[in-house]
């Protein structure tokens, strides 16, 4: 009984996860505190704590990780706000990235409003695009054409695709737009497009 | 118009002129089979077969078995757009178009300006009159499944020369493709006025083949010397699909995580993902020269894991990863942290760079 009771008080304590250890006394205590806020948000807190251990790791300054952690609960916070209390941890972090690769907190909405969750494959693809050099705006666009019926593997396989053109020479606009068969439809300076079969 | 010999189902010999449009059109199908890779990232050819009824204006109705091949190539703000039409009519008469045309793209916010210059023969290559076409589109985007574009066009062949506006509307759903085009032939001069309007459905049923259906009235076209006529067809797409090779990676660049020199990763690092049992997956990278390979990330809770080599001189490591995204570094040999290749590269929140992938 007193096991158990102790298990339950860790499991309630998350400043006593074993991971805080690798942070110095100072910064441990000022991760907590930000992650325990963000837990009474409903926002997950194992992001947070692998955004701080990864500033660990990489022998960040104290400041550095408080400051670290802090914006991406704020983008965590963000990303919620546009997906919906029901929004999945990893679809929360697949929305920062989405976000902090230029995607408005809109999109996000109209991406959930249009794909059945979960749609962290889509809004990931997303980031990815904009991290290719895909402009934010197309890149979006061509994401919420493909939401509706796409399944995660043509996301992305639409996805290589693009990326492929773009390390072959191609525009990343362009690249996105062909793969979404948008030029296909006839910017054809002479007008009269062949219609399938067409005499 | 002026009255000048048309490719039709009266007037097979000089239809037979027109061969070499058809003829460049199949051969750049075919040539997409052996195209270089540069060639091939932006390359898609098809051939339609199937059965059209057709009436040319001016002509009795006729029916015809048509061959349809198209290539087209998309590159940097430019265009290759190759067309062909081969009908073989119930008279026994053959009719053969074709067209080869080059565009050039730039896009000032949003709207397309297209234009084309050349030289068109039908009848023989003696008769080729000057081509000059140019055109501003603008895309739109209605809803999520809905694509419109709106064009205006401008086109001079010899002394004939015309305006055509237009609208073409293509939706798509599932495996459903609907496309509209509405447009008018204005400020005409030797080419004809008049509204047209066509519609195809496509439905596709593989990677490779779709059965498609079309109709609808056109007007005439100077540029590929076919006169105006209304038509129905039906058939078969086949997609000629490119070799399949391995994408290339893209090129790395500087990257400068804490603790290291911020040197490039050797440009030889790829990492593969290739699923294992459920839950887990198995990151393998190509580092033959290292005698040390770690990685770290979220799936390992930002603590150094050390990969083991293989007989190939790959490095391997099978971890529990969730489905999503996940972001990684690499260090070899005791190195700086950087990005393997074939990750997303990302800017983190140390200063430094950060490799992301998915995990489907």
């Amino acid at each position: 009984m007193i096991l158990t009771a102790l298990l339950l008080v860790i499991a309630q304590n998350p400043a006593q996860d074993p991971r805080y250890e690798r942070l110095d006394p100072d910064t441990r205590a000022r991760v907590v505190a930000i992650v325990d806020s963000a837990r009474v948000v409903g926002l997950p807190s194992d992001p947070l704590i692998h955004r701080a251990l990864e500033g660990a790791m990489k022998n960040a300054a104290g400041e550095r990780i408080v400051a670290a952690v802090r914006r991406l609960a704020g983008d965590l916070g963000t990303a919620r706000d546009a997906l919906g209390s029901n929004a999945t941890p990893a679809e929360l972090e697949a929305g920062v990235a989405a976000l902090r690769a230029g995607a408005t907190p809109a999109t996000l909405t109209r991406l959930r409003d249009l794909r059945k969750p979960p749609i962290t494959m889509a809004l990931a693809v997303l980031a990815d695009l904009v991290a290719s050099g895909v402009p934010a705006d197309s890149a979006a666009a061509a994401v919420l054409v493909l939401a509706p019926t796409a399944r995660d593997a043509d996301l992305v396989e639409f996805r290589r695709a693009v990326e492929r053109d773009i390390a072959l020479g191609a525009p990343p606009d362009a690249a996105t737009s062909v793969r979404l068969g948008a030029t296909s439809m006839g910017l054809d300076a002479t007008a009269r497009n062949a219609r399938p079969g067409k005499p | 118009m002026r009255p000048r010999a048309t490719p039709g189902p009266a007037n097979p010999n000089l239809a037979g002129c027109a061969r070499w449009g058809a003829g460049a059109s199949l051969l750049a199908a075919t040539a997409l089979l052996a195209a270089p890779r540069v060639i091939l990232a932006q390359a898609r050819a098809t051939i339609d077969l199937g059965a059209s009824r057709v009436h040319y204006d001016g002509f009795e109705v006729s029916n015809a078995a048509t061959i349809t091949p198209t290539f087209d190539w998309y590159g940097h703000r430019g265009a290759v757009n190759a067309r062909g039409t081969l009908l073989r009519f119930e008279s026994g008469n053959r009719s053969l178009q074709g067209s080869v045309v080059g565009s050039l793209f730039i896009r000032p916010g949003g709207v397309w300006i297209a234009a084309t210059g050349g030289r068109t023969a039908f009848g023989s290559p003696s008769d080729a009159r000057p081509v000059f076409a140019a055109s501003v589109s603008a895309l739109q985007r209605p809803s999520s499944s809905l694509l419109l574009l709106l064009t205006a066009g401008r086109a001079f062949v010899g002394d004939t020369q015309y305006s055509d506006i237009g609208m073409t509307a293509r939706g798509q759903y599932g495996k459903i493709v609907l496309e509209t085009i509405l447009g008018t032939r204005v400020w005409s001069q030797g080419a004809g006025h008049g509204v047209y309007g066509e519609a195809s459905g496509s439905l596709r049923f593989s990677d490779r083949w779709a059965f498609v259906l079309s109709g609808g009235r056109y007007p005439s076209d100077p540029i590929r010397g076919s006169i105006a006529g209304r038509y129905v067809s039906a058939g078969l797409r086949f997609r000629i699909p490119p070799p399949i090779r391995p994408a290339p990676r893209l090129a790395t660049q500087h990257t400068g995580a804490n603790g290291g020199d911020g040197s490039d990763p050797p440009p030889w690092t790829t990492l593969t993902l290739v699923p294992e049992s459920p839950g887990n997956v198995r990151l393998v990278l190509r580092a033959p020269p290292a005698t040390l390979v770690e990685i770290a990330g979220d799936f390992t809770d930002w603590q150094p894991v050390s990969m083991a080599r293989t007989a190939g001189g790959s490095w391997e490591v099978v971890l529990p990863m969730a489905k999503g995204v996940h972001q990684i570094n690499l260090r070899i040999d005791g190195g700086p942290w950087t990005v393997p290749g074939g990750t997303t590269r990302h800017v983190g929140d140390y200063g430094d760079e950060v490799g992301t992938f998915i995990v489907p």
